[in-house]
C-alpha cells in the first residue's frame, strides 16, 4: 500500500544522529501542535466552510473542494512575542513556516486509499556543519460526513513511530474516512534555525491530477527577507501589500480542472506556476536586498548570479588539494599516449584526448582497494555533474585549453525566460577552440562532445573566466549561445534483418545487425557492454601499456585478485547474454526462443567512432500463422510493436515536446521458403510523410528474397499542439503498419 | 544554486567519488559459501515476567570463492527477542569497526508491525577470505520459539544446530522435510546439568531461492519445529502448548481481554440490515458492508499480533487487520442472533495443520456462520469474493473455531475450478476486413475477484479507459461499443459485460481466400516454465476455469476451405481443449481451459511445456475461407 508521504522538500546531504526527543521536546511539540490545529481550523477561507455545506461533484476520483497554502517568514522571537508556543533557542532566530491544508472529496475506492495512509516525520534535524535549526512537522486531520458532521482525528494519538534509517517515522492510517467524505487535512512544518540557513524555494502549481475548485496562497514574509518570485506559463500573480512587518502577498484562483495528458508534456513549462525564493537579510553582493520583492527577475539578474556562481565553483575546485594529483594523472596520461604511441597530439585535439584522459580517470581505470564492479551495474555509474565539471575545467586550464563555463537551463525545467535562482540552471563546459566542443558529465559512455538531449534549443549565457589580479569578470562577458538541435538522421537506429524459415515454416531464424547513433546510443550501451571489453578499448586508445590485469599478475601482492577479477568478468559474460535475450523481447514483444550468437561490433565510446553496432542471431516464433496448407506471416510485426496512443490521449490540448528527432530504419531481407509463393507484398507499401515526422514501407521481390524497407522518423524535438494530428497520423500509419500480412502459399 | 559552496564543503575531494551509485551484489554465482554455520538454543530459567528464555548464539562463516565483495547480514527480531551483541571478525581477527545498525523492518502491505532488523554489511576481503558473524540473541517467551530452518542465503557446507534443553522443560522437536537432504542427529544427556542436548548436523545445504508463485518455506525446506510444552519450575508449572487445546486456551484468553462493545455493534448490525426480513439477505448484507466499508490494514505488534481488536474500534476506525475483521463481522451476525465465531486458519502458505499446537500453525483470522445446521465461513480481507466462495489461499484448510471452551477443527470447503468460471460468447459475421458482432463475458469467484479489484483500484474518470484497455487487451483495433456492465459494487453475483465488436484488420483476404482466427485472447499462450532456471514447484493464484465460445457466420459465397486442428490435453492437474465445428453456416469455436490443481510440481514442468507448445501451435492456426 503506497503511503502518501510529506517530506520536506529540503534534502541535506550530511545527516546528523536523530535529535534527541526529550519528554520536555515532546510536551511542547503537542502544546504546539494543539495551538496550530487550532490556528488553522479557524482559518476564515469560505471554500473550506462551503465544502462543508455543498453537494460536491462525484463525477471525478477526487475532487480538491478548498486547497490552501500559508507561508510564514518571519524571527522566532517575534512570533513568541505574538503569543506562540514556540521555543525560541539561542541561534536559531529564523522563523518559517509552510502550511498545505486541503479539502479532498473522497468519491471512490482510488482516491479513499490515496488518501487513507500518511506519513511524516515530527521532527527533522536541519543542523549541519555551518548551521543550526529544527523542523518541526504537525498534522491535522478532520473528516466531514455527507450529512455535515465534523470529526477530527486525534492525531498524536493515532500515529504509530517507527524508526527508519536512525529518524523517527510517524505513519497514520486515517481512521472513519469513507467514500462520499470529504478530508479535510493540513501539513505544517515549522522551521527554527540560524539566519544563515536557507529557506525553501515555494512552488506553487496551479493545476494537479484532480479538478481544483479553489487554490489560494496567503505568505506573510517581514521586510527582513528578500524575495523574488515568477509566474511561468500563465499564472496570475499575487496581490501585493505592504505592511508595518513587511509585504503580504495573496492568490487566489478558482476551478482549476486537473491536468492533461502525462505523454510528451514538460510541467514546468506548460503548467501555471508561482515559484517563490526567499533569503534573509541584504547581500549586495549578490543583489539581494532586504525588504525588496523583485517580481520576475530579468536576464541581467540571472547573469549576475550565474557569474557569482561560475567564481565560487572555479574558487572551489582551484583550491582542492586533490586538484593537483588529477592535473598530473591527466598530463601523465596524455605524456604516455605520445610516447608510448610515438604520436603527438594535435593541439586542436588535446581538448578530447584531455576528456577522454579525464574519463578514464573517473569510470574505467581499477585500483587494488576498489571493489570489483564488472557487470551491467557499473554501466549506469552516474557522475555529480559540477564536481566532474569543476574538475576538468581546472585540469584542461593546467593543459592550456581555453574553456568556458556554459549555462543551461534543462527542456524539463523552468522556461528560457523563467529564471528565478541560480539552480535552474546545469553547467555545461565548451571549449574556445577553432570547433568548440560541449562537455557534459552523462556517464561511462559520454562521448566528447555528447551533449543531453534536454538542452536542445537552450538559449545558454557562457563566460570565460578572467584569472588575472587585474581584469574584472563582468556580466557583460557573457556571450549568448544557442545550443543547437539534432536532425532526426543523428540519432538512429538501423536494423539490417536476413530472415529465413525454419523447416517446420514457423519458427523464423533472424540476422540482425543493429547500429545505434546519437542520444538513441546510451541506453543500449548501458545495457549491452561489458567492463573488460570497453575498460581494455580504452587502455588501448590511450597507450597505456598495462592493463590492471596484467599489473595485478606482475604484483606479488595483488596477484590473486588478477583471479578474481577473472571470476567476475566470467560472471558478467554470462550476464551479458540475458541482456541480448531481453534487448530482442524488448523490441519484438516476443522472447527469443534461442539466441544463437551475440557480438558487439563497435562499443561507440568515442566521438571519433560514435555509434554503437552489434549482431545477433536468434530464433523467434509466433510470427507465422498457419492456415490449411499455407501461412501468413505477421510482416507488420518484424519491425517490433509500434507505440500506441491511448484513446484518451489522442485529444491533446498542450504542445509536444518529444525527447528528441529520431529515426528507426529497418532493412529487411526475407529469403521465401522453397515450395511457397508470397502474396501481399504490394499491400505493404505505404508513406506518409508530413511536416512532423514520416512512415514509409517500400519492399521488392527478387530473386527468391522480399526486401522490405521501413523507415519511422520524428523530424523534430518540440511539436506545436497544433499539429498533433499530423504527427498522429503517421504514429497511426505505423500501428496499421502492425497488422500486415503475407501469405506464404504452397506451390 | 545560492547554496552551492554550503554543499560543496561538505563533498569528499577524490576522484573516486565522482561515482555516486552503490552497487548491490548477489550471490547467484556462488561468489560465497558458508562453511560452516554453528547455533546453539539453550532452554534457562528467566525472571517473574518471562520464567522461561531461550539464549542462542549462532556462529557464522562464510568464505569467498571467486571474487571479494561485501555482503549484507541481517537478524530479525521483535518485541519477544533482543539481540545482545554481534561481533564480527575478519580471517579470525576480531572486527570492531564494523557495527550493526537496527531499525523497525517495513514490509510492503503490513501497515506497522513489531519486526525489527540488524544489519550489518560483512567485507570479504579477497578470493579465500573467511568472515564471520557471532550473533547473541535470547527469545523471551518459548511460544514465539517454534522453528529453526536449515538453509541460509548462501550454500552451507556445514551447518550444526544445537538444542540444549534441561529436563524441566518438556519439549519435542519435529524433523520437517529432511527427505533427500544429509542431516545427521545425536543426543546426549548432561547428567551434571540435567539436560539433554539435541545435535543435528547438516552438510551441503544449498542455499534458499526466491522464486514467485512458490510454496512457503515450510514446504520446500528442511527445518525443525519446536514445539514448548510446559516448564516444571521451582515455582510450579507453567504451560506452554502442550496440546492444541493450550494453543486454543491461550487464543481465547487474549479473545477474552478484547471488551467488545455489543451494543454499538448491534446498533450498527441493525442500521445495515434495515428492511431486510430473509436471514440470508442480512448475512450476505453484514458480509458485503465489512467487506465493502473496512480497510484492510496489518498491524503485527506483539501481543496485538495475536489479540483481535476491539470490534467498536474497528467499526470507528473503519479499517482492522484479519483479526480485527473477523471479529466485527462475528459480532454484527451474533448481535443479530446468528451463530458466528472466530475461527483461526493457516492459509495455503504454511505446511501444518492443528495436529501440530504451535504459533507457526496459523496466520489468519476469519468468520464461521453455523446456519441451518450447515457451515460458512466469512473471510471479508476478500474483498470482492461473494458469500460462500472462498478464496484459494483458505480453500480445504483446516480451522480452528471457537466453541466456549472447546474448539472445533473443521476444514474450509474446497471449491473446483467453476467456482472461478469465466466466460466469453462471440457471435461475430465478417465484414470487410473486420470481424464484426457481439460479446457477453462474464466472471465469477476468484476471476471476479481478480477484476474487481482492479476495477476498484482504478480512478473513476479513468475506469471507463481502463476496462475498454483490459477488453480490448490495448488493441487499437479491438473496438467496442454500448459497452454495458452488471452493478460492479454487487460481487454477490456474476460480474456481467456485454458490447459490440467490431475488429479492425482482422481478416485478411488473399485472392480468393479469407484468413482469420477465431481466438482473441490466447490465454496461457508462452506460459512456458524455463526449467534451467525454475527451482520450485509452481503455484497458479487459484484454480482457473476459461470458457471461450465464437460462432462466426460464413459469408455468402464462400466455403470453409480449412479448419485447424482440435486440440485435447487432459492431465491430472490441468485441461486445454480446442474444438472448431461447422453447422448450418456457423464454424463454432469452442475453447476450455482448467487449471484445476494449482499447484504445478516440478516434476510435471516438462509434459507443461510440451502441452503449452501444442496450445501455442493451436492458436498459431487460421481458418481459410474460399469462395466458391
Amino acid at each position: 500500500m503506497k503511503i502518501r508521504s510529506l517530506h520536506l522538500a529540503i534534502l541535506l546531504l550530511l545527516q546528523l544522529p536523530l535529535y534527541a526527543q526529550k519528554a520536555r521536546d515532546i510536551r511542547a511539540y503537542k502544546e504546539r501542535a494543539t495551538q496550530v490545529r487550532n490556528e488553522v481550523w479557524e482559518w476564515d477561507i469560505p471554500a473550506f466552510l462551503y465544502g462543508v455545506k455543498a453537494k460536491i461533484d462525484t463525477t471525478s476520483s477526487a475532487i480538491v473542494v478548498a486547497r490552501h497554502v500559508d507561508v510564514k517568514a518571519s524571527s522566532s522571537r517575534k512570533m513568541k512575542n505574538l503569543g506562540n508556543s514556540i521555543r525560541v533557542e539561542r541561534g536559531k532566530d529564523l522563523f518559517y513556516s509552510n502550511t498545505f491544508r486541503e479539502m479532498v472529496k473522497i468519491n471512490d475506492k482510488a482516491a479513499l486509499e490515496e488518501y487513507s495512509q500518511f506519513s511524516f516525520r515530527k521532527f527533522k534535524n536541519l543542523n549541519s556543519y555551518f548551521h543550526r535549526g529544527l523542523a518541526t512537522t504537525i498534522m491535522g486531520v478532520r473528516i466531514i460526513k455527507p450529512n455535515g458532521s465534523i470529526r477530527e482525528v486525534n492525531v498524536d494519538e493515532e500515529v504509530v513511530n517507527e524508526q527508519e534509517n536512525g529518524r523517527e517515522k510517524s505513519k497514520l492510517a486515517i481512521p472513519d474516512l469513507q467514500v462520499g467524505d470529504l478530508i479535510d487535512y493540513f501539513v505544517r512544518v515549522e522551521e527554527q534555525k540560524d539566519v544563515n540557513s536557507p529557506v525553501d524555494d515555494q512552488m506553487f502549481v496551479l493545476g494537479d491530477d484532480k479538478p481544483i475548485l479553489q487554490y489560494s496562497v496567503h505568505a506573510e514574509i517581514s521586510d527582513k527577507y528578500f524575495v523574488r518570485y515568477r509566474t511561468s506559463n500563465g499564472a496570475p500573480d499575487f496581490i501585493v501589500k505592504k505592511d508595518d512587518d513587511g509585504a503580504v502577498f495573496d492568490l487566489l484562483i478558482r476551478n482549476i480542472p486537473n491536468l492533461p495528458v502525462g505523454l510528451w508534456m514538460s510541467p514546468y513549462r506548460q503548467i501555471p506556476m508561482i515559484r517563490m525564493s526567499i533569503a534573509f537579510g541584504t547581500r549586495t553582493e549578490e543583489g539581494q536586498v532586504a525588504g525588496e520583492i523583485r517580481k520576475n527577475p530579468n536576464a541581467m539578474e540571472a547573469k549576475n548570479v550565474l557569474l557569482k556562481e561560475a567564481q565560487l565553483t572555479d574558487k572551489y575546485f582551484a583550491t582542492l588539494p586533490s586538484l593537483a594529483e588529477l592535473k598530473f594523472q591527466v598530463k601523465n596520461l596524455l605524456d604516455k599516449y605520445e610516447t608510448n604511441m610515438h604520436d603527438e597530439i594535435p593541439e586542436d585535439s588535446l581538448s578530447f584526448y584531455a576528456y577522454y584522459a579525464f574519463r578514464y580517470l573517473a569510470f574505467y581505470s581499477v585500483n587494488a582497494s576498489d571493489k570489483i564492479v564488472v557487470g551491467k551495474s557499473r554501466n549506469y555509474s552516474t557522475p555529480n555533474n559540477r564536481r566532474f565539471l569543476g574538475y576538468l575545467y581546472q585540469v584542461m586550464q593546467n593543459l592550456n585549453i581555453p574553456v568556458e563555463y556554459v549555462f543551461v537551463v534543462s527542456r524539463y525545467g523552468p522556461g528560457q525566460n523563467d529564471f528565478l535562482t541560480g539552480s535552474d540552471y546545469e553547467i555545461m563546459l565548451r571549449t574556445k577552440t577553432a570547433k568548440p566542443v560541449y562537455i557534459t558529465a552523462d556517464g561511462v559512455f559520454s562521448n566528447c562532445s555528447d551533449l543531453s538531449s534536454e538542452y536542445e534549443g537552450q538559449k545558454a549565457p557562457a563566460i570565460e573566466l578572467k584569472k588575472s589580479k587585474r581584469q574584472y569578470n563582468e556580466v557583460g562577458a557573457f556571450k549568448d549561445i544557442e545550443i543547437g538541435v539534432s536532425k532526426p538522421e543523428q540519432n538512429a537506429k538501423t536494423e539490417q534483418i536476413a530472415i529465413a524459415f525454419d523447416d517446420n515454416m514457423q519458427l523464423l531464424k533472424m540476422k540482425r545487425k543493429t547500429s545505434i547513433k546519437g542520444y538513441l546510443r546510451s541506453d543500449e550501451q548501458k545495457r549491452l557492454l561489458r567492463f573488460e571489453d570497453y575498460y581494455e578499448a580504452e587502455r588501448l586508445a590511450l597507450g597505456i601499456e598495462k592493463s590492471f590485469m596484467e599489473e595485478f599478475a606482475d604484483s606479488k601482492r595483488n596477484r590473486s585478485l588478477a583471479e578474481e577479477y577473472t571470476s567476475a568478468f566470467e560472471k558478467a559474460r554470462t550476464e551479458q547474454k540475458d541482456d541480448f535475450m531481453d534487448e530482442i523481447q524488448e523490441q519484438f514483444d516476443i522472447k527469443p526462443k534461442d539466441l544463437i550468437e551475440y557480438k558487439i561490433e563497435k562499443m561507440g565510446l568515442r566521438h571519433t567512432d560514435p555509434d554503437l553496432v552489434y549482431h545477433t542471431t536468434f530464433t523467434l516464433d509466433g510470427l507465422v500463422k498457419k492456415a490449411g496448407n499455407n501461412y501468413i506471416l505477421n510482416a507488420g510485426k518484424l519491425i517490433g510493436e509500434q507505440l500506441q496512443i491511448k484513446p484518451e490521449q489522442r485529444n491533446r490540448k498542450v504542445d509536444v515536446y518529444q525527447p528528441f528527432a529520431r529515426t528507426f530504419e529497418y532493412q529487411i531481407e526475407l529469403t521465401i521458403p522453397k515450395g511457397y509463393t508470397l502474396e501481399g507484398v504490394d499491400k505493404l507499401n505505404k508513406s506518409v510523410d508530413n511536416e512532423c515526422a514520416s512512415f514509409t514501407v517500400t519492399s521488392t521481390v527478387a530473386d527468391g528474397k522480399l526486401q522490405l524497407k521501413v523507415r519511422k522518423v520524428y523530424k523534430h524535438n518540440f511539436e506545436p499542439v497544433a499539429k498533433w494530428e499530423s504527427l498522429l497520423q503517421v504514429l497511426d500509419a505505423a500501428v496499421d503498419f502492425g497488422n500486415q500480412k503475407l501469405l506464404l502459399k504452397k506451390a | 544554486m545560492s547554496a552551492f559552496p554550503r554543499h560543496l564543503c561538505l563533498l569528499c575531494a577524490v576522484l573516486l567519488c565522482i561515482i555516486t551509485n552503490t552497487f548491490a551484489q548477489n550471490n547467484n554465482d556462488k561468489n560465497i559459501t558458508i562453511t560452516s554455520q554453528k547455533e546453539r538454543f539453550q532452554f534457562e530459567t528467566g525472571d517473574k515476567d518471562n520464567p522461561v528464555r531461550i539464549r542462542q548464539n549462532s556462529v557464522t562463516t562464510y568464505t569467498c570463492n571467486q571474487f571479494r565483495t561485501t555482503i549484507p547480514f541481517i537478524e530479525f527480531y521483535d518485541d519477544k527477542s533482543t539481540i545482545d551483541e554481534v561481533r564480527v571478525y575478519l580471517n579470525g581477527s576480531r572486527n570492531k569497526g564494523i557495527k550493526p545498525s537496527y531499525q523497525d523492518y517495513s514490509v510492503d502491505g503490513i501497515f506497522y508491525s513489531d519486526a525489527k532488523v540488524c544489519t550489518l554489511e560483512l567485507p570479504l576481503e579477497k578470493k579465500g577470505a573467511e568472515s564471520t558473524v557471532e550473533l547473541d540473541k535470547t527469545i523471551t517467551d518459548p511460544r514465539y520459539f517454534s522453528s529453526i530452518y536449515f538453509p541460509d542465503n548462501y550454500d552451507i557446507d556445514n551447518h550444526e544446530i544445537q538444542i540444549v534443553v534441561p529436563r524441566w522443560m518438556k519439549v519435542e522437536i519435529r524433523e520437517m522435510n529432511f527427505g533427500n537432504y544429509n542431516i545427521k542427529k545425536t543426543q546426549e544427556y548432561n547428567s551434571k546439568r540435567d539436560e539433554d542436548i539435541y545435535t543435528y548436523t547438516a552438510e551441503e545445504i544449498p542455499g534458499k531461492v526466491y522464486e514467485k508463485n512458490a510454496p512457503g518455506p515450510s514446504y520446500i525446506y528442511p527445518h525443525l519445529l519446536i514445539l514448548s510444552k510446559y516448564a516444571d519450575l521451582k515455582s510450579g508449572r507453567i504451560n506452554y502448548f502442550n496440546k492444541t487445546s493450550d494453543l486454543y486456551a491461550w487464543y481465547r484468553s487474549l479473545v477474552k481481554e478484547i471488551n467488545d462493545d455489543e451494543s454499538i455493534i448491534k446498533a450498527k448490525a441493525l442500521e445495515i440490515t434495515k428492511g431486510l426480513n430473509s436471514d440470508t439477505a442480512k448475512i450476505n448484507t453484514i458480509y458485503h458492508w465489512v467487506q465493502d466499508n473496512i480497510r484492510y490494514i496489518a498491524f503485527e505488534d506483539g501481543i496485538a499480533g495475536f489479540k483481535p481488536e476491539k470490534a467498536q474500534l474497528v467499526l470507528q476506525h473503519k479499517y482492522g487487520d484479519c483479526k480485527g475483521m473477523a471479529n466485527l463481522t462475528r459480532l454484527l451476525l451474533k448481535t443479530l442472533g446468528f451463530d458466528a465465531r472466530l475461527c483461526w486458519i493457516g492459509t495455503d502458505h504454511i505446511a501444518y495443520d492443528y495436529s501440530i499446537p504451535s504459533l507457526a500453525v496459523d496466520n489468519h483470522m476469519i468468520c464461521a456462520l453455523n446456519y441451518k445446521g450447515k457451515r460458512y465461513f466469512l473471510d471479508a480481507t476478500e474483498t470482492y469474493i461473494g458469500f460462500d466462495q472462498y478464496a484459494q489461499r483458505i480453500q480445504g484448510r483446516q480451522v480452528m473455531i471457537e466453541d466456549g471452551e472447546n474448539f472445533i477443527l473443521d476444514k474450509v470447503p474446497t471449491r473446483n475450478w467453476n467456482q472461478n468460471s469465466y466466460t466469453e460468447k462471440r457471435n461475430l459475421r465478417i465484414e470487410g476486413a473486420a470481424l464484426k458482432g457481439t460479446v457477453h463475458q462474464q466472471w465469477d469467484g476468484e476471476s471476479k475477484e481478480f477484476l474487481l479489484t482492479q476495477v476498484h483500484g482504478t480512478k473513476k474518470e479513468k475506469l471507463q479507459d481502463a476496462l475498454l484497455a483490459y477488453l480490448t487487451e490495448s488493441n487499437a483495433k479491438y473496438k467496442i461499443s454500448d459497452l454495458k456492465t452488471s452493478d460492479i459494487s454487487n460481487w454477490g453475483k456474476l460480474l456481467d459485460i456485454q458490447y459490440n465488436l467490431q475488429h479492425q484488420e482482422s481478416v485478411t483476404d488473399f485472392g480468393d481466400d479469407l484468413y482469420t482466427e477465431m481466438d482473441f485472447r490466447k490465454e496461457l499462450s508462452g506460459y512456458s516454465i524455463d526449467t534451467s532456471k525454475r527451482k520450485h514447484d509452481m503455484l497458479f493464484m487459484y484454480k482457473h476455469h476459461v470458457i471461450s465460445e465464437t460462432s462466426l457466420d460464413v459469408p455468402t459465397g464462400y466455403k470453409v476451405n480449412a479448419l485447424p486442428d482440435n486440440l485435447k490435453i487432459d492431465r491430472e492437474g490441468y485441461t486445454f481443449e480446442i474444438t472448431y465445428k461447422i453447422n448450418n453456416g456457423k464454424i463454432s469455436y469452442f475453447k476450455e481451459l482448467t487449471i484445476r490443481n494449482t499447484r504445478l510440481p516440478k516434476t510435471q514442468f516438462a509434459q507443461w511445456n510440451n502441452d503449452i507448445k501444442a496450445l501455442d501451435n493451436a492458436y498459431l492456426q487460421q481458418i481459410t475461407l474460399t469462395k466458391k
